[in-house]
């Protein structure tokens, strides 16, 4: 009992910080209806600032430089590469080639700068917290606060605020909101400079236990972001953060049944079953279109 | 820079006017390949092994007086698809004349081909007990694992006293075989393996395998895995079983390891070579002083020994052979005993060598030697 | 109002239209007829700024605008309403009335208004816009622009999909706003008869080329089918 409780508490945690990986990736795509791959180098390059950064000007310092470098890096993607391939009439194909080739040669600098080992964020934060034989660290009971604080600020915003109306235009129909006489760049810059802005967070959370971070790091995360969203449904934001906690919540709780080499394949496995049953996702009332 | 130009330039003279001061020197230099892994998590030991040759190379041409060996260097991510890439340019383009490499997924792919080039090969850092007898033409300077974990089993159940152990280890042919070969020498003295558990060299967390390991309370854990993530796995089990006692194996010995790790390191042990890259031995230290010198950085990894050593015995077999091939092969069999500064290299009939190992481990943050219990022959 | 001179839209080899010229003052109803892929609705997308125009010029209020982005056009006071379902699905009524309220550059018509105007919107504010029957799509997408109070507005087959007697609601709605507000429309439809009806003038496009001008009236029987 003791380790599924345990197991359970890895979960929340795992499930909280995926959440973010979602809603990041799934605020993107919708927005700009890009695959942005690219996401990865984003966040592993934050990850990695915040790290190098931490022991010389404190963390609160770091964690706000990586935010600023995911910022800038994800509004690069976006105004650098997606919008003029996009204006250039440039297939979906084609920038989701660009945005893998942003990722390889992003990982490939990081490692340059960075060198390319897993590190660690060597910055105390106190001992974990043993309650009845379940180990709770400082992280794990920090996660779930901010993930919660992070999806709630972001759908209190897109329901409840003239900004977050436009968003919702934006992505049900861009041509449409354009019509209305609502410039549609600034409102996806805002959202790209959101979705990427979180990641840093995310990457502090998982840091925070001893979770490293390599130039190496970042497409798992994008994967997990788009099972995120294909899980919750699309143009859901709602859905994508509730389908990454249940990608990080399932992938922990199932090792009380399985072992742990079984895990990924557990998790993708029953990532197709869903699929295959609901394939619009939990929230979702649309599919996919394949634009490629 | 101009040091080598000038080099070059009196080499060019000598060889001209035929004044050569040695047989070699109106030759094109031996091509040294290196076959590594220098991007990926695992990027740290490939440097390191590229930096091993690079200055057994400088030492040997200053003292040949001229340019007798030239380096080519191509990067395997320790992945066989790419090591065979790595290994196809080294040989058809640059054309080399003999292979330093390691990878316990790479070598298997090369070592026929090896053979078939009559391409002498020096293993340097792949490990696992697969590496024996893998083929004619290759040499092993790193001590295989089955004899580092015997020691390690070895200790654990009787010097140490543990009954109760667990292994978390690297999903990869190195993890598998040493946790295998781990259990098998542990089960054997009548220990019993409680918790086994794996992970993906992608994931940086392991929350998930540390919380089963911890549920079954074990006296240690067995841990495999490259420099960096075994930090990180480190800092990760102490966190949830902040007394349990964590075993690994040599590889782990590194600054970077140190770093990462932090406070969590103290007192984890391990098994090395008995070799230690701070002694007084002139030949270390020259070593040390050649390698702080071009790099800035102090010599701490035993895999710089690794890949000096084995250019040292490529350079000493070739004074022998005359040429690379077939004879620099028969050489290193017929002399079989190299003077080495990670120990003395003798090979066996197989290509693998035999070296003391002991028991080392991590106090105060520094690496220092706990047991000689280990070393052998 | 709106001026159109030898305006050009080529897709490659394709042309979608080729020299076309529209005068509209302001107060008009006009209407626009043609085949189906005579390049109306092309037309209609090259003025409001979505399609770029090879050649020619776009006027409003006498100040060229050719080439300026949508939604700087719709800024301008002119609204384009496209065919079918140009609404927000995943909005509730109520948002996207809020939305394009929160855009209104003119003297738009408040909530209240429009739900006089169209009152199953009043009741129906609370639901998702997709959950809403055809016709009170294209009421609501109607709404879409009045809330924003343009001066004039391009209508892309208003009636598809309505029964008749909506199709005679909404194109009442549209002589009501054009003598309340002096809002003036340009009209594309498919039930020509009617439109003919209701539109002052009416321009018909052939294969790309404008081949009438003149007042509606005389457009009736043999002499309108005589262009198709």
């Amino acid at each position: 009992m003791n380790l599924f409780l345990q197991l359970a508490v890895n979960g929340i945690y795992a499930g909280s910080i995926f959440a973010l990986f979602g809603l990041s990736f799934a605020l993107i795509f919708a927005t700009t209806k890009v695959w942005h791959f690219a996401q990865g180098a984003v966040y592993s390059g934050s990850a990695l600032i915040v790290v190098a950064l931490a022991t010389t000007i404190g963390l609160l310092p770091a964690i706000l430089a990586g935010v600023v470098f995911a910022t800038l890096g994800g509004l690069g993607c976006q105004a650098g590469i997606y919008g003029p391939l996009r204006r250039r009439g440039a297939s979906m194909l084609v920038i989701v080639m660009a945005s893998l080739g942003v990722t390889i040669v992003g990982e490939n600098l990081l490692s340059i700068l960075f060198g390319p080992s897993q590190k660690t964020l060597l910055v105390d934060v106190g001992g974990p917290i043993i309650a009845g034989g379940i180990v709770i660290s400082r992280a794990q009971l920090l996660a779930p606060i901010i993930a919660v604080a992070v999806v709630g600020l972001a759908l209190f915003v897109l329901y409840r605020t003239d900004f977050g109306r436009k968003v919702q235009a934006l992505i049900g129909d861009e041509e449409l909101m354009q019509l209305q006489g609502i410039a549609t760049g600034p409102i996806r810059m805002a959202c790209v400079a959101f979705g990427s802005a979180i990641l840093p967070i995310a990457a502090v959370m998982l840091l925070l236990s001893g979770t490293g971070v390599s130039p190496y790091i970042g497409l798992p995360v994008v994967l997990i972001g788009a099972m995120s969203l294909f899980l919750g449904g699309i143009n859901s934001m709602l859905g994508a953060a509730i389908g990454g906690f249940l990608i990080g919540f399932v992938e922990n709780v199932a090792l009380y049944f399985i072992p742990s080499s079984w895990q990924a394949a557990f998790t993708y496995s029953l990532f197709l079953a869903i699929i295959l049953v609901r394939p619009t996702g939990l929230l979702g009332r649309r599919l996919i279109q394949s634009s490629m | 820079m101009i040091h080598r130009r000038n080099l070059l330039i009196a080499t060019a003279f000598a060889a001209l006017l035929g004044i050569g001061n040695s047989a070699y020197a109106q030759q094109d230099p031996i091509r040294v390949g290196v076959l590594v892994g220098t991007s990926g998590a695992s990027g740290q030991i490939g440097n390191w092994t590229n930096r091993g040759v690079e200055i057994a190379i400088e030492e040997l041409n200053e003292a040949a007086g001229f340019q007798r060996f030239s380096m080519f260097s191509e990067d395997s991510e320790y992945k066989a698809q790419k090591g065979l890439e790595g290994f196809n340019k080294l040989t058809n383009v640059d054309g080399i004349d003999v292979l330093i490499t390691s990878g316990s997924a790479v070598l298997p792919t090369i070592a026929p081909l090896a053979d078939q080039r009559e391409l002498v090969m020096m293993n340097v850092g792949a490990q696992s007990p697969a590496m024996a007898g893998i083929g004619k033409f290759t040499f092993s300077v790193i001590q295989l694992a089955d004899f580092d974990i015997a020691v390690m089993a070895n200790y654990a159940f009787d010097t140490l006293d543990f009954q109760r152990g667990a292994a978390l280890y690297i999903s990869n042919d190195i993890g598998q075989t040493n946790v295998v070969e781990f259990e098998r020498q542990f089960t054997q003295l009548g220990g019993e393996m409680v918790a086994i558990e794996s992970f993906r060299a992608s994931d940086t967390n392991y929350g998930p395998q540390v919380a089963k390991i911890a549920a079954a309370q074990p006296d240690f854990v067995y841990l495999v895995g490259d420099v960096d993530v075994a930090a990180a796995a480190t800092r990760q089990i102490k966190a949830l079983m902040p007394n349990v006692q964590i075993l690994t194996y040599g590889g782990m010995e590194s600054q970077l390891f140190l770093d990462a790790a932090g406070a969590a390191a103290e007192g984890l042990l391990y098994t090395q070579t008995d070799f230690d890259p701070s002694s007084d031995d002139p030949a270390i230290a020259a070593v040390a002083q050649r390698y702080q010198t071009r790099y800035g950085e102090d010599f701490t990894s035993p895999f710089i020994g690794y890949a000096y050593d084995a250019m040292m015995v490529v350079a000493a077999a070739l004074d022998a052979a005359g040429e690379t091939g077939e004879p620099l092969r028969a050489a290193i069999m017929d002399r079989r005993d190299f003077p080495g500064i990670t120990g003395d290299v003798v090979f066996r009939d197989d290509g693998t060598v035999s070296k003391s190992v002991i028991i080392k481990g991590v106090r105060d943050g520094a690496f220092v030697l706990v047991d000689r219990v280990g070393a052998s022959e | 109002m709106l001026e159109v001179d030898k305006l050009t839209v080529r897709f490659g080899a394709v042309t979608a239209f080729e020299d076309v010229d529209i005068k509209i003052s302001e107060g008009e109803i006009v209407g626009l007829v043609g085949h189906n892929g005579a390049g109306k609705t092309t037309l209609f997308r090259a003025i409001c700024g979505l399609e770029a125009a090879e050649s020619g010029t776009v006027k409003l209020g006498g100040e060229v605008v050719t080439g300026e982005r949508a939604d700087r056009m719709a800024r301008r006071q002119l609204a384009f309403v496209p065919q079918g379902k140009a609404i927000f699905g995943e909005m509730s009524v109520a948002d996207n009335l809020r939305l394009a309220r929160s855009a209104a550059t003119g003297q738009g018509l408040s909530e209240e208004r429009l739900f006089e105007i169209f009152p199953i919107l009043r009741e129906k504010q609370a639901e998702f816009a997709r959950s809403l029957s055809g016709g009170q799509q294209q009421m609501l997408a109607l709404s879409l622009a009045l809330a924003r109070g343009p001066k004039i507005i391009l209508l892309d087959e208003p009636s598809t999909g309505l029964a008749p007697v909506l199709v005679q609601n909404v194109f009442e709605i549209v002589r009501q706003l054009n003598a309340e507000l002096r809002t003036t429309f340009l009209i594309i439809d498919q039930n020509v008869e009617m439109l003919l009806r209701l539109a002052d003038r009416t321009y018909v496009l052939k294969a790309g080329r404008m081949v009438y001008d003149g007042p509606s009236a005389e457009l009736s029987g043999a002499a309108l089918w005589s262009y198709f």
